[in-house]
């Protein structure tokens, strides 16, 4: 695989919406055949980052080059490289599935026998040759998507951006979606893309978690989970749960106690001494004559890694 | 510009108009029918206006004069009586809208040379009232000149290119001209406001699609239906108005097909900064379907208007094409005589282009 040019490269994007920084100099990179992804809560820049990313929307300061093309100079050109799928289906649903996909070809400059060849193969590939009759409005939210990505995918574009493409689709759904998605990284297609879903996050090879328009935490799922929490974690079983998360609740070491498949997850504090509570624990239970289990320090969740460093930022 | 892109894109819109038969129908349908609505509706001429004859005497010098009255297509007598107050309470009711009375003395005044008839108009419609009085002055004068008598000077009119100064053969072209302006407008202020609810645009963004050929590739179907609908309209004004048609119609379609163009853009323009349908069509009808009426020319002479009304005129496309599709009609000379009024159009046309591109670069809407 070639991994020598990226096929995004974005270095100091920063976009401005009056005094409103909604992008604040992030740095961008995707290799051909990786699956990047981005996340954040909704308002975090995901989507501003994304429209500038595809020459949507000029960027107020930064540069952008995709597929060997800078975007800002030549918008146009580089277009012709990308496909897009956004989050709310914007094809026409008064045309069937294969109307849409013409129209697309068209807009690529897909003529004749290539153009055919291009859509037969799109049908095919997205599962979409028995429904091509079928009117856009008409299919199911999964299949809509489908097109989508098959109308983003007909002119073999090098880079490939999805704006929350499983979001509202069932959990079949969104496998296959994925499945998909790495076919296509397999080919070679650099892929962003967006999503709010953190076990999505894991299926990614590379992520950026945004917030506030910066990204705030970056590095493949192994890595960023590798990292020391600055709020450790101790798991608890106990069948004096309920009470014992009362008696707990007001310690100052605890930041807070969340109930969590029979077990009690205790966050702690940042710089907060694990065997110092776990110690605390236990003189507890005895003197208030609870059964508990042995403590242990849980192994993070990519979810508790991103409230970890959201929590900092936030601070 | 990309003749591809152009291609795909009325391509896509000519699927949209066949998936919606209904709506193409009415859109095919509605200028014939507006047509003959106002080719109708709109009469500038007086034919057949009710009024009352009261003679109080009844002798042969009255009844000459009145039968000439009763016999005249612009009138019809609907009230006969010897006593003038029936005219008087018909005036009143709306009944009749002129009375004409003959004295009893009248056919003794008129052997000394000094008949009069009064004639009493209702004078709430002034134009009417004007008519009417004309009309009447002149069928007395020509019933004089009947009986031999003598005026020093006559006047021998001739109405060029309207023999019969039929006010509808005036009319049909300006009405042509209003339904083409709003059908033009409506059809594309829709189509486009529909890909801005629909966030279609988002989608064409992403594509190598300027917004030039976008325009041009979502207006071109529409410009084709435009020009059939036209086809359509002249047919029905030479076929069932009977309007001559005396100039070239290849001439006539291009000049419409230029007109069109320019009520297109203002649609297109329209529903950028209108964003929604509703909206964008209540614009679209109001700013075509108001000036083609009143400041085109087509009913009320520019050259009667004040003179800062006069100026605004110069920005209505209609009265350009007015102008145009009149002189094809009518006269048949070629447009190149009024070559002021293409290149008028042409320009509007080029500015208004010009500024639905820079506007929505400026609201980041199109492609």
């Amino acid at each position: 695989m070639n991994d020598t040019t990226p096929v995004i490269l974005a270095e100091d994007l920063t976009r401005r919406f009056g005094d409103f920084v909604a992008v604040d100099h992030i740095h961008v990179t995707v290799q051909p055949g990786e699956v990047f992804g981005l996340l954040g809560a909704n308002g975090a820049g995901k989507t501003t980052a994304i429209r500038m990313l595809c020459g949507m929307l000029p960027p107020t300061a930064g540069r952008i080059r995709v597929a060997d093309v800078d975007m800002v100079q030549h918008a146009r050109r580089a277009r012709g490289r990308i496909g897009y799928v956004a989050q709310r289906f914007s094809l026409y649903g008064d045309l069937t599935v294969s109307e849409n996909l013409k129209l697309q070809a068209g807009l690529y400059g897909l003529t004749g026998a290539r153009q055919r060849e291009r859509l037969i193969w799109a049908l095919a590939h997205l599962e979409l040759t028995d429904r091509k009759d079928a009117m856009a409005r008409a299919l199911p939210l999964g299949y809509q998507r489908r097109l989508a990505l098959a109308a983003a995918l007909l002119h073999e574009p090098r880079v490939l951006f999805l704006d929350e493409p499983t979001s509202g689709v069932d959990p079949m759904a969104r496998q296959r979606f994925w499945e998909l998605i790495y076919e296509l990284a397999d080919d070679g297609i650099g892929i962003l893309v967006t999503t709010h879903y953190m076990d999505e996050a894991l299926f990614c090879d590379r992520l950026s978690l945004m917030q506030a328009g910066r990204i705030v935490a970056e590095g493949t799922p192994d890595e960023l989970l590798r990292q020391p929490l600055p709020t450790p974690i101790l798991e608890l079983n106990s069948p004096d749960a309920a009470r014992f998360e009362q008696l707990a609740q007001t310690w100052p070491e605890v930041r807070e106690i969340v109930p969590h498949a029979g077990q009690l997850r205790i966050r702690l504090r940042a710089g907060m001494d694990t065997s110092t509570v776990i110690a605390k624990i236990h003189a507890a239970a005895v003197e208030h004559k609870l059964t508990v289990g042995v403590p242990h320090l849980a192994t993070p969740e990519l979810e508790d890694v991103f409230v970890a460093v959201l929590e900092e930022h936030e601070a | 510009m990309n003749f591809q892109h152009v291609r795909a894109m009325a391509r896509k819109e000519w699927w949209h108009l066949l998936r919606d038969p209904r709506s193409l129908a009415l859109i095919l349908i509605m200028p014939s029918m507006l047509l003959f609505l106002f080719g109708y509706a709109i009469r500038l001429d007086l034919q057949h206006a009710p009024i009352a004859l009261v003679q109080e005497s009844r002798d042969a010098a009255t009844e000459e004069l009145a039968a000439r009255f009763a016999a005249s297509r612009a009138f019809r007598v609907t009230l006969r009586s010897n006593d003038r107050r029936d005219a008087t309470t018909a005036l009143q009711k709306g009944q009749v809208w002129a009375a004409v009375i003959f004295p009893a003395d009248y056919p003794r005044r008129l052997e000394r040379g000094e008949a009069r008839i009064q004639l009493l108009l209702d004078g709430v419609d002034a134009n009417t009232a004007r008519l009417l009085r004309n009309t009447a002055l002149v069928l007395v004068n020509d019933y004089l000149l009947s009986q031999g008598g003598q005026p020093p000077i006559r006047i021998e009119d001739r109405t060029w290119f309207n023999e019969t100064k039929e006010s509808r053969l005036a009319i049909i072209p300006g009405v042509i001209a209003m339904v083409m302006a709003v059908i033009g407008a409506l059809m594309t202020s829709l189509t486009i406001a529909k890909e801005m609810e629909q966030g279609n645009l988002v989608m064409l963004r992403t594509t190598p699609l300027t917004r030039r050929d976008f325009l041009f590739g979502k207006l071109l179907p529409y410009l084709f239906i435009g020009l059939l609908d036209l086809a359509v309209a002249v047919a029905v004004a030479v076929f069932v108005f009977e309007m001559p048609l005396r100039g070239s119609l290849p001439v006539l379609l291009l000049l419409s097909a230029l007109f069109l163009g320019v009520v297109m853009l203002q649609g297109a323009l329209i529903s950028i900064n209108a964003g929604n349908q509703l909206l964008a069509s209540q614009m679209a009808l109001v700013s075509t379907f108001l000036p083609a009426f009143l400041l085109s020319g087509f009913i009320f002479a520019i050259e009667n208007m004040p003179t800062a009304l006069q100026y605004i005129t110069l920005a209505v496309p209609a009265r350009y094409y007015v102008a145009l599709s009149r002189a094809i009609f009518l006269k048949g000379i070629t447009p190149l005589l009024l070559w002021t009024q293409v290149i008028a159009l042409v320009v509007i046309l080029l500015v208004l282009l010009r500024l639905t591109l820079v506007r929505s670069r400026k609201l980041g809407l199109l492609p």
